[in-house]
């Protein structure tokens, strides 16, 4: 039987040991190394070191590769006083990392010394529980949550397709959703519409969107825009948002939205439906092609895009 | 329904540009058949000779009124001047 200083022991004798201020002066001079943070979820929470990789020691060995897949790659790992991280980098070694170092002193010393600490946006303990789903993903996880909870998306169309996404993009927590539509709720709609409801019938579809939403998630800043998109409005209303989710259902807009987008640099999510028949795609101006390098001019009057 | 597939994958692909995950569609469309429950993709590329994002571009500010436009489509896209 072992004790822990046991453990402790023989792991110093096979794993290097580096001070703060040397993994300091290595991040500054841009030396080639991961920095991997093993503490657990409430402590990385709390600060960390900026760039680091985070996998609990607990879910170290299970999920690592996914973040370090080169097994050459130079590791220094950090827990909060460098014991965890010593029997962490013993571990590595075991499944075949070659070069794997402890931070001694850890977390604790590094932030003593003084030296850049980062914080992610914190969450509401509602919040943790709501996304945690998300957070099991490895590569959302908070950090990506947190993204999520800063953007600003605009759906251009409560109809079809931007009902579906809305729903989607609202219980996700996209933070701040900007809705356009100038229609009112129809009961032929409700058979594909999924943001509207029986009830909302003769209401404009912005107002039932936003009710919907804000139920499903209150976290979701929802801007409705009872209105149509024309090129007087469009460029304020672009300036807003950092996404523009287009899932309109006529050609003078669909055309509106890309010319604004690509004289805008915003990045279009684009789809279409028609029929049986339905397409995606993401314009990025500049990256990639847009509506117009498709479709230059529209089809003749008559065909509808959705 | 169609639309809730086509709709799900607009905000699957809004959500990954946002987190900066996975493979986005820049330059690739996807199709999708829900009759043969089919789903391809096809390569897309940018055209040097697109109205707005080409090298001369004739598109240099928002046309006046799309709604016009559209009834219209060769108004859509004013000669390169
Ligand atoms: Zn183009």
């Amino acid at each position: 039987m072992k004790s822990y200083r046991q453990i402790v022991e023989a792991a110093k004798t096979e794993i290097p040991e580096v001070t703060v201020d040397e993994v300091q002066a290595n991040q500054e001079n841009g030396g080639d190394f991961v920095l991997l943070d093993v503490r657990d979820e409430d402590e990385y929470r709390a600060g960390y070191i900026p760039d680091a990789v985070h996998v609990t020691r607990g879910m170290l060995e299970f999920s690592v590769e996914n973040y370090i897949p080169d097994r050459e790659q130079k590791v220094i790992v950090y827990c909060a006083a460098g014991l965890r991280s010593l029997l962490a980098a013993k571990s590595l070694r075991e499944m075949g990392y070659t070069d794997t170092v402890s931070m001694a002193g850890g977390y604790r010393d590094w932030a003593a010394a003084g030296y850049a600490t980062a914080q992610d946006k914190s969450m509401s303990n509602e919040q943790l529980d709501r996304y945690s789903r998300h957070f099991m993903l490895t590569e959302v996880g908070e950090k990506g949550q947190s993204k999520l909870l800063d953007a600003k998306v605009l759906l251009v169309g409560a109809g079809g397709l931007g009902s579906p996404a809305g729903v989607y993009l609202g219980a996700a927590g996209i933070g701040h959703l900007g809705i356009i539509d100038s229609d009112v709720v129809e009961l032929s709609n409700l058979q594909r519409q999924i943001l509207h409801r029986t009830e909302a019938v003769g209401t404009p579809k912005v107002q039932s969107a936003a009710t919907t939403i804000k139920s499903l998630n209150p976290d979701v800043d929802v801007t409705p825009y009872n209105l149509r998109l024309t090129a007087e409005n469009v460029e304020d209303i672009f300036a807003e948002y950092d996404v523009i989710v287009d899932g309109c259902d006529n050609f003078a807009t669909r055309y509106l939205v890309n010319d604004a987008a690509v004289l805008m640099n915003k990045p279009i999510v684009h789809g279409s439906i028609f029929q049986f028949e339905g397409q995606v795609s993401l314009f990025k101006p500049n990256e990639g092609p847009c509506y117009r390098c498709m479709y230059p001019i529209p089809p003749p009057p008559g065909m509808v895009p959705s | 329904m169609l639309p809730g597939i086509i709709g799900v994958m607009m905000a699957t692909e809004a959500i990954k540009y946002i987190i900066g995950i996975g493979e986005p569609l820049i330059g690739r469309l996807i199709l999708y058949e829900a009759l043969g429950m089919t789903y391809r993709e096809v390569k897309i590329y940018r055209d040097a000779d697109c109205p707005i994002c080409g090298e001369n571009p004739s598109i240099t500010q928002l046309i006046d009124d799309y709604d016009a436009a559209a009834e219209n489509p060769e108004t859509f896209a004013p000669a390169a001047g």
